[in-house]
Parts: structure tokens; sequence; C-alpha cells
């Protein structure tokens, strides 16, 4: 499977962003054909107090649907509401132009995993992303893929990147973690696609996209039981002893003094 | 004012003969004493040698393993109380009426065992001639509550987690860190102690154990990787190619800025903001298992 990760630019006129997506994902498409194409947290340059109407993004969910359709991909929308009082949302559209799921805000029942012809996949906001329990859980109902519409980073980079590969070593599954390009000198902008075993790539700094092209059954086969023990990240799905999890869904946290 | 705290980890070679391994680590851990004067020293798991129950490792039985408290852990406590130290006893091959455990246990500055952490999610030829333990534990110390994640318990995402969420500040991992994975073990370890917001010290034997499993050949080496890092660093990390004993000073100030909301790290939120409530589905199974791999390891490699 091929994945992109666009860097999109932080914009100060709507006119300006819609045009920079739309240009920036047909040539994407246009270049590199990818199965995936995840977009960042603050595509839409909210940060920029830019308000979108229901027509913007109606008209927005037109463009995506139409490239996603023409160049047969996967879009994932890094995040959009309409204003800063709504919850912040992602969407999957298919390679066949539909919003295959609905919203990502963490109610009871959103840890959904969704089938595509490359694997199940699974769309992990990124203040959620760096909580343990919610990547988990969509791993244990099957998802291979974990797409995050992440953000720039201002401070702890090695220490991301490493929980990124944690992440996806500790769950046996793809990560790809897509960040945008941000003005401020103080933050680092970086998209990586993470497998169990290495990071298999990681963006340069403003770079605008990040492309990779992965085997399909990659996590498929780092999952399967290797008893000759020479591949053993296998076991940390395999070896759990979930009756011994109570206390993680225990309402008491001392954690914080 | 509790004064700043000293780790200091241990990774031993194994030694040819397996009964030296004792007395070896006996050695580097009263020399370690002696000249760092710490508060808490961390073994590996299997720092006696490797268990009989390894690949190629039959003659190891009754060299390896030890009763609880018994010959090793009463050594150990005589030097915790003699240098008024904390020491997590990597692990023992626990002999324990009709069974065995893969155990780590805790010894208290005064020598005392507080405690001990029986391997829950026992790996590989343990699921055969081990039993698994049944609690994740963590023992109040005069710097806070510390946590131990046994070797393969550390890989179980869940076992850090709950130490964590128990209000452990320090985790140890006596580990046995295999050849292979040292890379992504590393970057596991730094990760473990960004998502939970703790110290955490871990340390691994050297050595390698190789023999027949039924119809296959096995060969599990193990590679030195001991690491004390914060939720935002690696403060001190070992030779993984030789034996080695590395220090860390961890003053309270540096422990306790982690435990709040701060500017300077997100690592508190990366716990304090769980919502526990929507996290029953981790009491799942995995989709993709066909059965539990404890049925699948021992059918699998039954003598």
């Amino acid at each position: 499977m091929k994945i992109a990760c666009l860097q999109t630019s932080v914009l100060k006129n709507k006119q300006d962003v819609l045009k920079h997506i739309f240009y920036a994902l047909k040539e994407s498409c246009e270049i590199y054909s990818p199965d995936f194409i995840l977009l960042p947290n603050n595509f839409l340059s909210l940060s920029q107090g830019i308000v979108y109407t229901k027509q913007d993004v109606s008209e927005l969910f037109e463009m995506f649907s139409s490239i996603a359709k023409q160049f047969k991909t996967y879009i994932i929308t890094g995040t959009i509401n309409y204003s800063n009082s709504e919850p912040a949302n992602a969407y999957i559209i298919n390679n066949e132009g539909f919003v295959i799921n609905g919203d990502f805000v963490f109610e009871e029942d959103a840890y959904v995993v969704f089938d595509t012809e490359f694997g199940k996949i699974a769309v992990v906001l990124e203040e959620n992303f760096w909580i343990v329990e919610n990547t988990r859980i969509f791993c244990l109902k099957g998802a291979e893929v974990i797409f995050v519409p992440g953000e720039p980073w201002n401070k702890e980079v090695e220490v991301k990147k490493a929980s990124i590969w944690g992440i996806s070593a500790l769950n046996c599954v793809l990560v790809a973690y897509c960040s945008y390009r941000s003005k401020n000198t103080a933050t680092t902008t970086k998209s990586i696609i993470a497998s169990p075993y290495e990071i298999i790539k990681e963006s340069e700094e403003l770079e605008k996209l990040l492309f990779t092209e992965i085997e399909n059954d990659l996590i498929q086969s780092i999952r399967e039981p290797d008893l000759s023990l020479k591949k053993t990240l296998w076991w940390v799905l395999y070896n759990r002893n979930p009756k011994m999890y109570h206390e993680l869904i225990n309402a008491n946290q001392p954690v914080v003094e | 004012m509790v004064k700043a705290m000293r780790i200091v980890s241990i990774q031993n070679k194994w030694k040819e003969n397996f009964r030296d391994n004792f007395e070896h680590v006996l050695k580097l851990t009263e020399k370690a004493c002696a000249e760092n004067a710490p508060d808490f020293v961390c073994l590996p798991e299997f720092f006696l040698g490797p268990p009989w129950f390894l690949p190629g490792q039959e003659m190891a039985k009754g060299i390896t393993d030890d009763t609880i408290p018994g010959k090793v852990t009463n050594e150990f406590s005589k030097l915790a109380n003699k240098y008024n130290t904390y020491i997590i006893c990597g692990t023992i091959i626990e002999k324990y009426k009709d069974t065995y455990f893969n155990t780590s246990v805790f010894i208290d500055n005064q020598g005392n065992i507080a405690g001990k952490s029986n391997k829950v999610h026992t790996f590989a030829g343990e699921k055969i001639h081990c039993s698994a333990g049944d609690e994740f534990k963590v023992y109040p110390t005069k710097f806070g509550l510390a946590g131990i994640a046994v070797c393969s318990d550390f890989w179980i995402l869940e076992c850090p987690r709950i130490l964590s969420v128990k209000g452990a500040k320090i985790l140890f991992v006596p580990g046995g860190a295999l050849k292979q994975n040292v890379a992504v073990n590393r970057a596991v370890i730094m990760a473990m102690a960004y998502l939970n917001n703790v110290i955490i010290v871990s340390t691994s034997p050297l050595g390698k154990a190789e023999g027949m499993r039924g119809d296959r050949k096995v060969s599990l080496e193990y590679a030195g990787l001991s690491m004390i890092t914060s939720p935002t660093e690696i403060i001190a990390e070992s030779n993984p190619e030789k034996e080695d004993v590395i220090v860390a000073d961890i003053s309270q100030q540096y422990l306790n800025s982690f435990r709040k909301p701060s500017e300077l790290s997100n690592a508190w939120k990366n716990i304090s903001n769980r919502n526990p409530i929507n996290y029953k589905d981790i009491l799942l199974d995995y989709a993709g298992a066909t059965g539990t791999v404890n049925d699948e390891f021992k059918n699998r490699n039954s003598p």
C-alpha cells in the first residue's frame, strides 16, 4: 500500500486554504498515486481564526469525494469543525468518494475500525493518540493501520518519535502520523510512518509530502505467530491476560499531584 | 527533605559455569554499592544464568532456580541492609511448592523482602514450566511508589500502564532483551516512560541459549540493554556489548516536575487525560487470535 502524509501549510485566508488543499491533494495523487492520503490537524488553518460555513464544508467534501474517486485513493481528512465551539472530527473518504465513518469524538462506542482492501484501518485524533488505551483498543479490534492527523511539536521531539514507534511496536500496527507546516520556528514539523520494527520514513522539516510504499501484508506477517522466536512482537497482542486489566477501566487516577 | 535518589542498574554476562553467576553478581552488586552508595539497585532477569527450560539448558536445573526466601535472597538482603539500599533482585526462577514462577523480589533498604512480583505474561517455554502471577504490585519506598514489570510483562502495555495508574513513579524492568529487538526495545522503553509519565530503570543480562525444541532449532540471544530513562530523556544507558553498570542521580524536584501540569513537558497529560469509562473494550481479546497463545505454545512444544 502507498501512504502519503500531506504536510499542509497554515494560511490566513479561507480561499487560499481551500485552493492550497485542492492543488496539494491533486498534485500528490498525480505524482504518487497513493492508496491513502492523510491530512494533519489544522489543515483548514482554523488556528488562524478562519470560520467555515456549512456550505464551505459541504463543498470541501465534494472536492474530497471527487479527488478520492478520480484517483482511487482514501482520504483521511484531519480534523474538521465549523467553529471552535463544536467538537473536531476526522473523516475517512473511501476510494469511491464516500465518507465511511461518523464522528470520532470518543463516545463509548467510538472505537470502530473500517475494512479496506488493504486491511482494517482506524483514525486516532492527535490528543487521543498519546493516551495508550485508545490505539490499543482499535488494534484489539483488528486495526492494522492507524492514521493520526497530528500537529507540530513544540518540545520532546525525540521521545515523541520514540513513542510513535513504541505504540506501533506494542500494538503490532502501522502508524501514519501527519503534521502541518507551522510558521512558528519554535515548533518541529514531523510526519512519521512507523512499523513495529522500524520507523519506515520521517519527514524533513519543510517537506510538503511524506510518501512511502509498504507491503500489503507487512502487519499480517508480523502478527503471525512465530514459535521459532526469531520474531517476537506478535506476542504483544497474543500474550495478553485481559481479566487482569480491570484497573484500567476504574475511574481512580492518583496520577497528577 | 528527601535527597536525590541514586539508581544503579547492573547488567551481567553469564559465566560459562552457571554456578559462578551468583557469586559474580553478588560481588558486582557489592562493588557498585560500595562505590556509588545507591538508593536502588536493579538486577536483570535470569541474572543467575539461563533457566533450565530455555532451549538446550537442561543442565541448569537446580543451579539457576531457588526458593524465596532462599540462599540468593538471603545474601542480597544482607547487602541491602549493609548499604541501606533497595534491591530489585532481577528475577529468580522461584521454586514454590510443586510449581515455579519467574519472580522478581523487592528487597527494602533494611534487607527485608518487601514483596515479590511474579511474571504475569509468561513467555515461550515459561508457559509450560512456570505458573503466571496474578497481581501487578507497587511498593512503597521513601522516594514514592515503585513498580516492577518483569521482562515480557513490560511488553504488554497494560502492565506498565496499570502500575503507573496505581501511582508508581519508578518502574523497574528486570528484562532479558533479545538481541534482535534491541533497537525497538530502546524505543519502547522511551515510549513507556513518556506515555506513562514515569522513570524507567531497565536492565538485561548478556548471554545465549540455544537448543532444539521439538523439531526446531531455537536460539535466544540476550543483549545487554540497560537504561535509566525519564519521561523526556535517557539519563543513562549501558554499552550493550559488555558487562556494565550504569548510575543515575534523580532529584526529587526533577521527579516531581513530571507529576503536575507543566510547560516543560506534556508527559503528565498522557496519563492524567485518560477517560477510563470509555476503555471497557481493553478487556477484549485480540480479534485476530484464533486461540490463546498458551494453548498454541503448549500444543506445539509439548515434550
